[in-house]
């Protein structure tokens, strides 16, 4: 599987609703990219739905959920065909406390719709979710230039040791996620119809967005992450239609 | 795993939680009682629209260290830093600890904040307007004096089982960039907030005259008054019709002897204005085994005091109504009657003869005056108006009875003119008075040690009294002040509680704290403390003029004080260094030479010999040392006389300040020989 960049959320282009909601755990908390700002049921009765829907169709064909107490549950994508609603995908989110969950559709495709929701089963105790995404993933084209990191991991602690020598404890601060890919040689009509409109829609403001390099090899490999704070976003035009080269460089947190 | 595994654990990340509790409006935007109209509220006082219905309760806003993954929901990852300027103990005042706290802002969504979000066409979570602290500031003006709680907990910990560390009061909030900074200071600093003499929206209702003195009746003609203003003669009248003589009781047990009585009459204003005194020879050979009072008609007449060597300290109170009273045996003998020493006979200006001569008149009304709302005073005490103390023994309803003025320096005071308030304590436990002060300062209970009713209830000592005090001052001041005069120290801990310990009560050390497994390298600094040493203790107390300065030695009647003499000699440290202590707290009540001499005993035996301070540095797995804890040290960084580290040695933590992953500790030795 090829990189995939998943930017374009629907959630936050339609009007959301859910089955139930505590107070103070606003359904919207889910669209805004923050996985500490959280949709929480009123209980943990019943199967649970948060709603989307659009003001004119369009194409999803995954889900991703971050910020979650969803272990052991069902979810599962839905569409909404003018009649009744249908499924598009659905996972068991597993027991191991993943933050991140996701799924893609069967059909190579997806769905374009007004409305699609999510459903929630088999729960244990009120759900929440922090972030959820509903759209279309962007897939590169292919994977970069090798050699690639998967990622790097800086860990931020400190240790104290005693007059005597003795290790007396150590504080783990923080886990960074850094990721660093070129890709060369990309068709110049695909990157002006697809990363200039992520790049000028979405990730020039500092929205973050999900990142994943290969997850049918790293499964495990979605981050949340933004480009780097200087960032530069410089794709070179080479001849015979392509671009030399793009660079992405990538910050984010550890699951 | 609980709190204590994750402390102790080798590798474990903490996380600090800061919980703001700020003003919020319980009601709903033009739902009744609330009749506002037009652009909706974010119901906080400051941006609503119907400020006369608006009712104050709280909401608890909560954040966490930013560097976490959030552990639970409801708490938003702004806290950047925490810095602490650290409470530190001083010999003879507690410097209350104060903190920064550094918030990163955020473009945040407005949601769960602003009660009215679906109400104000936002269509886009990502596109509200402004941040999150900004917004804050604007809506929530008056955040001084709200609280800041900040509790310690690690990741992995349910929230319920975080540790509270410290509760302040906000001082202010700047913002500087993307960051807004919290400014906090721990809960004695309401202390200084309050300003004596305190100044009240309270207003005299009617003009109040002039009190002057006349000494004896005849200066009276010369007084230069005003119609209405009163002068007082102090020479008693003689109690006419009074007479004493022995007598025959069934209820009497007068041994044979001489009996002195000093005999007041009192009017309605709890005035002394006639005496006489009396000598009666006792014989119980002649069946004489009482002393018998009668009296005829005395105009003003309200009660008879009845003071006698041989009585009560207190005066015996009789009704003039019977017209006569049998004095027996009194089973409480003490020393000498404190009775009046100067009448209280006051003469009214009513008016001016033809040849304009004040014409004086004597006056017995108790002195009263209205006020504007007496409701917040308390049932007696002392207010400032202009520059005269005036002593009010009552009040009822508005008004204020049983005035006592200043006849040295009274003046007419004009209606409206505001009232101060002057601070004032009878003879109570000084324990008991402290948590009173607390609670002026809107310190309650929940934030307040049971070390203070612990003491109250073993406290055999005496009791402490204050007059009223007219010079300004706040109540920190007095309050330490007191502190100090009980030789107690007084400190906010760790949980938030006040507490309060007496310097001679040393419980048993909370841990040992060793170069090996508490010390952190290279973080050990001595302080010989030598400035901290004095030769002689000086205490001033007994204070008469309430309006001088506290430090104004000449105000107070009594001085003691306590010497070193070989400390100050040319073998000692060859000089003379005074600690001088003013107490308020210490007047003429009953005990108080014995108390003051043992004060001062122990002050000299502490001060003589300063004890040395150490700082060091302990990993985050020693917090639990708390500000006030006695610990041991066992270090090699100080030695005896020999060479020898210190061994289990005694201190008391007198300043905590943690600092990330570490806690900086100063604890002072407690000399084995004091």
């Amino acid at each position: 599987m090829n990189p995939r960049i998943f930017y374009n959320n629907l959630c936050i282009q339609g009007t959301l609703s859910a089955t139930d909601t505590a107070s103070g755990h606003s359904v919207y908390n889910v669209a805004d990219w923050r996985p500490y700002t959280r949709w929480k049921a009123a209980n943990a009765s019943g199967t649970k739905y948060i709603s989307l829907t659009l003001g004119s169709a369009k194409k999803a064909n995954c889900f991703i959920i971050m910020g979650h107490n969803l272990s052991g549950c069902e979810i599962t994508l839905q569409y909404h065909n003018g009649t009744a609603w249908v499924n598009l995908t659905t996972i068991t989110s597993p027991t191991n406390n993943d933050d991140i969950i996701y799924n893609f559709s069967s059909s190579s495709n997806g769905e374009t719709r007004t409305q699609f929701r999510i459903a929630i089963e088999y729960i244990s105790e009120a759900p929440e979710i922090g972030i959820l995404f509903i759209g279309e993933y962007l897939e590169m084209p292919y994977p970069p230039d090798a050699p690639y990191p998967r990622y790097e991991s800086k860990v931020q602690m400190k240790s104290e040791i005693s007059q005597s020598g003795n290790l007396l404890g150590r504080v783990y601060k923080y886990e960074m996620i850094k990721m660093n890919s070129t890709f060369s040689n990309l068709d110049r009509t695909w990157v002006n119809n697809n990363i200039y409109p992520y790049y000028n829609n979405h990730a020039k403001y500092g929205y973050p967005f999900f990142f994943a390099f290969d997850l049918n090899v790293f499964t495990k490999d979605i981050f949340l992450c933004n480009l780097v704070d200087d960032y530069t976003f410089a794709p070179s035009i080479k001849y015979l239609g392509y671009y030399e080269s793009i660079s992405f460089q990538l910050e984010g947190r550890s699951k | 795993m609980s709190y204590n595994n994750y402390l102790s654990a080798v590798t474990r990340q903490p996380i600090y939680l800061v919980e703001m509790i700020m003003d919020k409006c319980p009601y709903t935007f033009g739902e009744a009682p609330c009749t506002a109209v037009g652009t909706k509220c974010y119901n906080t006082f400051y941006t609503c629209k119907n400020k006369v219905n608006y009712s104050r309760s709280t909401k608890t806003y909560k954040f966490i260290s930013s560097e976490v993954n959030i552990p639970f929901v409801g708490v938003l990852p702004y806290v950047k830093r925490v810095n602490y300027i650290p409470a530190e103990i001083k010999e003879d005042k507690t410097i209350p600890a104060r903190c920064t706290i550094t918030m990163i802002d955020d473009t945040h969504s407005d949601l769960d904040v602003d009660p009215y979000w679906t109400d104000r066409g936002h269509t886009n979570v990502l596109s509200v307007p402004g941040t999150y602290w900004r917004r804050f500031i604007a809506r929530n003006k008056n955040f001084k004096g709200r609280r800041i709680i900040i509790k310690q907990g690690f990741n992995g910990l349910p929230e319920n089982e975080f540790q509270k560390r410290t509760e302040m009061r906000i001082e202010n909030i700047t913002y500087n960039g993307n960051e807004a900074i919290i400014e906090a200071a721990d809960l004695l600093t309401a202390l200084q907030d309050i300003s004596y003499p305190l100044k009240t929206n309270i207003k005299i209702m009617s003009d109040m005259p002039k009190i002057l003195f006349a000494g004896e009746e005849d200066n009276l003609i010369n007084m230069d008054g005003k119609i209405g203003d009163y002068a007082r003669v102090n020479i008693f009248q003689d109690f006419i019709g009074l007479s004493a003589a022995a007598y025959n009781s069934p209820g009497g047990d007068l041994v044979t002897g001489t009996y002195d009585f000093w005999v007041f009459a009192y009017d309605i204003a709890n005035r002394a204005y006639a005496k006489r005194n009396f000598s009666v020879y006792v014989n119980n050979e002649n069946s004489e085994n009482s002393v018998r009072f009668d009296w005829g008609g005395l105009g003003y007449l309200i009660e008879i005091r009845i003071f006698t060597n041989v009585g009560a300290t207190s005066y015996i109170s009789v009704d003039p109504a019977p017209g006569y009273y049998i004095f027996t045996f009194d089973n409480v003998w003490h020393n000498i009657p404190n009775y009046p020493y100067n009448a209280e006979i006051y003469y009214k200006l009513t008016s001016f003869s033809s040849t304009g001569q004040s014409v004086w008149t004597e006056a017995h009304e108790a002195f009263e005056s209205e006020v504007s709302d007496a409701s917040t005073l308390d049932s007696s005490g002392y207010i400032l108006i202009d520059k005269e103390i005036i002593q009010f023994g009552g009040k009822s309803g508005n008004v204020l009875n049983g005035l006592i003025r200043d006849t040295a320096n009274s003046e007419r005071h004009t209606i409206n003119t505001p009232i101060f308030i002057l601070y004032y304590y009878s003879n109570a436990n000084p324990f008991n008075i402290l948590v009173d002060m607390l609670h002026k300062a809107k310190i309650d209970d929940d934030n307040i040690d049971d070390s203070f009713e612990e003491y109250a209830n073993e406290w055999e000592g005496i009791d402490f009294n204050i007059s009223a005090i007219a010079t300004e001052t706040n109540l920190a001041v007095i309050f330490f002040n007191l502190v100090n005069s009980l030789d107690a120290k007084v400190w906010q801990s760790e949980e938030s509680k006040i507490k309060i310990r007496l310097n001679n009560d040393i419980p048993a050390a909370v841990k040992n704290v060793s170069d090996a497994t508490e010390i952190v390298d290279n973080s050990v600094k001595i302080d010989c403390n030598d400035k901290n040493r004095y030769t002689r203790v000086t205490l001033y107390y007994n204070k008469y003029d309430m309006k001088a300065s506290i430090t104004e030695a000449n105000s107070y009647r009594n001085v003691t004080r306590a010497i070193n003499a070989d400390a100050e000699s040319e073998k000692g440290y060859n000089e003379v260094k005074d600690k001088i202590y003013y107490s308020l707290w210490l007047n003429s009540q009953y005990g108080v030479a014995d108390y003051v001499d043992t004060l001062l005993y122990n002050r000299m035996r502490k001060l003589s010999n300063m004890p040395i301070k150490i700082e060091f540095e302990t990993e985050l797995k020693d917090e639990d040392i708390m500000l006030g804890d006695f610990i041991t040290i066992t270090t090699n960084e100080i030695t005896d006389e020999n060479g020898n580290g210190y061994v289990n040695k005694n201190a008391q933590i007198i300043m905590r300040e943690p600092n990330d992953n570490k806690i900086k500790f100063t604890a002072e030795i407690i000399n084995n020989d004091e």
